[in-house]
């Protein structure tokens, strides 16, 4: 619907009323003064009429038309009429304005023959002979009870018609007047109401802009009145729907962007509609720059997309394994069809937990029981294997005899080692629980030197040499067995890893808050990709080689577990082909 | 154009970058196989290859799709030309990744013939070649595209130098040459896969730049292609 302005719904009403009022008054009145009027100035004529009859009666010859005609001037000059004589059958004898002889038969003039069937007769109309509307009245003029002429009296209706005119003009004036009065006081009016309402509309305008706490003012109409309070109220409980509602969002907010788990959401055509913060920082992007964008512009992953298209068309949960191989890490992943209040289907929302640690310390702990048995089982069948053979009787011959018996102490040695590393490691990582080991404070060089001497025969045989660095009166908090044994691992490794007639360096020295021991040496390095796990259980650069050398595999693993339980760290630099450095790092007392 | 136009193109977008990412998720399987010397690693790849195969065809008829209904021009008609020639290549590194299994089935029979250190680089780099180059993709980056083109001598390099280090081997025992073939054939493997990867990388220069730097030779022809200008043609009899 058109809307218009109030005023435009009150004024025509008004007027309609006050101008239609006027007209019917109009109307009405100059009917009335109109018909009045005519009564009258009939009345007036027939009078007339009945004294131009008597007048014409004292006459000689009345009908003489020189006679009548001569009275018709005289009397209608007096009169002001017009005066006509017409014979019965139509002739005019005489006329007082005109020349009788110019004007046509009047036989069939309405009043006259009133007059002749009635004895008198009246009409009202256009005079063709005057060309104005005329008053016609006609009396029979009886000579001898006999009827021998009509007069005929008339008189223009124009002043009448002129004074209704004037009259009706004077009405219309009025009505002008009081519409003009009606038009001022409609806008009077409307302005009275519209401008309460004004005020409501501005208030309600803030409102609608989200001013929530501003009230309205109330006002003299009663049905604004409540119209503000309605509104005032309105806003009062829009404000704390707000509120909670705003306060809901912020604490999901805040829960959502807390979350160590990334959060995906998505729409069926797999764009991203929002992330929290921990997939901002998973995924190296801004939230901004993802939104709208396809999961697969920010995460090229094959197994990803598949969970998402499986969680967009299912309405069960799903999961899986996401291995983003690039980056090294390992997400699993939770997908759920994410849906609006009315329950239709919007996409789907992906939940990621890095699972990477978990990935490492699973394979750590299946490396190390497949490694376990492995290390445990080589010298295990080649002993049995040569107590067979000895069995069988190899025993017999001395030399046989002699070199199997050696074979079985060097691989039941190897066992004994093997064991007896284990052994340490599992007392190492039982007092590293329970953080129990004896510390007293040693000069460190004679730690190192005993440290060197347990390794003495691996060095001699590779006729290497160790060159010591290390202040006399350096000393620290530490566990001197232990101690040892890490820095006698560090330079048997040392010795095997290089060639013969290098020289080994061992320096100890203090940096800042730690004691800093070093082993370098000159042999043939390792590969940046093995350092990050050089220092796990059994964990080889190269399989074949290690073993040939005789090593554990346990070795470092003890290094990093004596740091440890000494409340240090151990760790290594290397290039291959140029050496390493191991380094054990102690809190100096 | 409507907006359902800009959507497809979209969808298509969209589709390639997961079938990309399927063919990177393919080699990097080859590469773990290899490397963990344990076959039952290269298992899923198979049906990958599936997958791809059949995302090539999807797309491919996609393509012809949206070219027939809406008869594109310039960027939008570039972008899906160069779609269909992208797939192809994807199809084929998908395919090298298979051949790599199929060359890598008789050699992990044996132990190692030497631990393999080029290899494993060679197979990284080209790996990154194709993540970089769908990178460009993503991004309509030909500066991206260009840097990728520019690697592809450093993998070519790998690879020659792994062949005659491998030739070294067979001199000194031709017992060992059934294993340095294979090796031979996976690291040609895996320099197919790099220059495939150097393909789509010169298809996102022609879809961004208009600019065919296909069969260009040196790199001052790639690095004035930023000056290229918009919608040149190109000469189509140089189909490879």
């Amino acid at each position: 619907m058109r809307s218009t302005r109030l005023i435009w719904q009150i004024l025509p009403a008004h007027l309609f009323v006050i101008l239609g009022a006027m007209i019917a008054a109009s109307w009405l009145v100059a009917r009335t003064v109109r018909s009045f009027h005519y009564e009258e100035t009939e009345r007036k004529l027939f009078s007339a009429a009945r004294l131009v009859s008597e007048r014409l009666a004292v006459e000689a010859d009345p009908l003489k038309p020189e006679t009548a005609d001569a009275v018709c001037d005289r009397l209608g000059k007096a009169a002001g009429y017009r005066v006509t004589v017409v014979l019965p059958r139509g002739e005019v004898v005489a006329d007082s304005e005109r020349d009788p002889a110019t004007l046509d038969n009047h036989r069939d003039r309405p009043e006259i023959r009133a007059a002749l069937v009635a004895g008198r007769g009246s009409s009202r109309r256009f005079s063709n002979t005057l060309r104005m509307n005329m008053l016609y009245v006609a009396v029979p003029f009886v000579e001898r009870d006999r009827t021998a002429a009509m007069i005929r009296v008339s008189l223009p209706l124009a002043r009448v018609d002129g004074a209704v005119a004037v009259l009706q003009r004077r009405i219309l004036a009025l009505g002008l007047l009081l519409a003009a009065v009606a038009v001022v006081l409609s806008a009077l009016i409307s302005r009275r109401i519209t401008r309460p309402l004004q005020t409501a509309r501005k208030g309600a305008e803030a409102f609608a802009a989200g001013n929530l706490d501003g009230r309205l003012p109330t006002c003299v109409i009663s049905e604004v009145n409540v119209l503000s309070r309605t509104l005032n109220r309105m806003a009062e409980q829009l404000k704390e729907r707000i509120n909670t509602v705003t306060q809901q969002r912020d604490q999901q907010q805040a829960l959502f962007a807390c979350m160590t788990e990334c959060v995906i959401a998505v729409d069926p055509d797999r764009r991203i509609i929002q992330v929290n913060k921990a997939a901002e920082r998973l995924f190296e992007v801004s939230a901004d720059d993802c939104l709208g964008r396809n999961v697969v512009e920010i995460v090229r992953n094959a197994e990803l997309h598949e969970i998402v298209d499986r969680a967009l068309g299912t309405d069960e949960l799903v999961e899986g394994d996401v291995h983003l191989f690039d980056r090294g890490l390992h997400l699993q992943a939770h997908g759920t069809a994410l849906r609006n209040p009315g329950g239709g289907r919007i996409g789907a929302v992906l939940v990621l937990n890095d699972t990477t640690r978990l990935h490492r310390l699973e394979a750590l702990r299946r490396d190390f029981v497949a490694n376990v048995s492995h290390e445990l089982k080589t010298p295990v069948t080649s002993i049995r294997g040569f107590i067979e053979t000895l069995l069988d009787g190899a025993a017999e011959k001395k030399s046989d005899r002699d070199r199997f018996l050696g074979i079985i102490d060097t691989q039941a040695a190897r066992l004994h080692r093997l064991l007896e590393d284990l052994l340490t490691l599992a007392s190492l990582e039982n007092e590293a629980e329970r953080s129990k080991i004896d510390i007293e404070e040693v000069s460190l060089r004679s730690v190192l030197n005993a440290g060197v001497s347990l390794c003495r025969a691996a060095l001699d045989a590779k006729e290497m040499h160790v060159e010591m660095h290390c202040a006399e009166e350096l000393k620290a908090s530490l566990n001197a067995p232990l101690i040892e044994q890490a820095v006698s691992n560090l330079i048997d490794n040392a010795a095997k890893y290089s060639d013969a007639g290098k020289t080994i360096v061992l320096s100890a020295d203090r940096e800042g808050k730690e004691i800093v021991v070093r082993v370098r040496d000159e042999g043939c390095g390792i590969e940046k990709r093995h350092l990050p796990r050089l220092f796990e259980r059994f964990y080889r650069v190269d399989k074949g080689r290690s073993r040939k050398l005789g090593g554990t595999g346990l070795g470092l693993a003890i290094v990093k577990h004596v740091a440890t339980v000494h409340g240090g760290r151990a760790d290594v630099r290397s290039e291959p082909g140029k050496g390493s450095t191991f380094s054990i790092y102690l809190p100096a007392a | 154009m409507p907006r359902q136009f800009d959507h497809d193109l979209n969808g298509l977008k969209d589709r390639l970058l997961t079938m990309g990412a399927l063919a990177e998720q393919m080699v990097h399987a080859t590469t773990t196989t290899l490397v963990e010397w344990d076959m039952s690693l290269f298992e899923p790849v198979a049906e990958m290859e599936n997958k791809v195969d059949q995302m090539q065809k999807d797309i491919d008829e996609e393509t012809v799709r949206v070219i027939s209904v809406y008869t594109p021009v310039a960027s939008d008609l570039r972008f899906l030309l160069m779609v269909t020639r992208m797939t192809t290549a994807i199809e084929r590194i998908g395919d090298q990744a298979m051949n790599i299994g199929f060359y890598a089935k008789t050699m992990l029979k044996h132990p190692p013939l030497k631990p393999l250190i080029d290899l494993p680089r060679m197979a990284d780099m080209a790996a990154k070649m194709l993540g970089e180059a769908l990178d460009a993709f993503t991004h309509a980056s030909p500066e991206a595209a260009v840097a990728v083109i520019k690697k592809d001598d450093r993998v070519d390099d790998l690879n020659d130098q792994l062949f005659r280090e491998l030739i070294t081997y067979v001199m000194g025992d031709p017992a060992v040459m059934t294993q340095v073939l294979e090796l031979v054939l996976i690291s040609r493997a895996y320099e197919r896969i790099a220059d495939h990867a150097v393909s789509i990388a010169k298809d996102v220069v022609y879809i961004v730049q208009g600019k065919d730097i296909r069969h260009a030779t040196g790199t001052d022809d790639l690095t004035e292609g930023s000056t290229a200008r918009e919608g040149t043609s190109r000469d189509s009899d140089k189909q490879p």
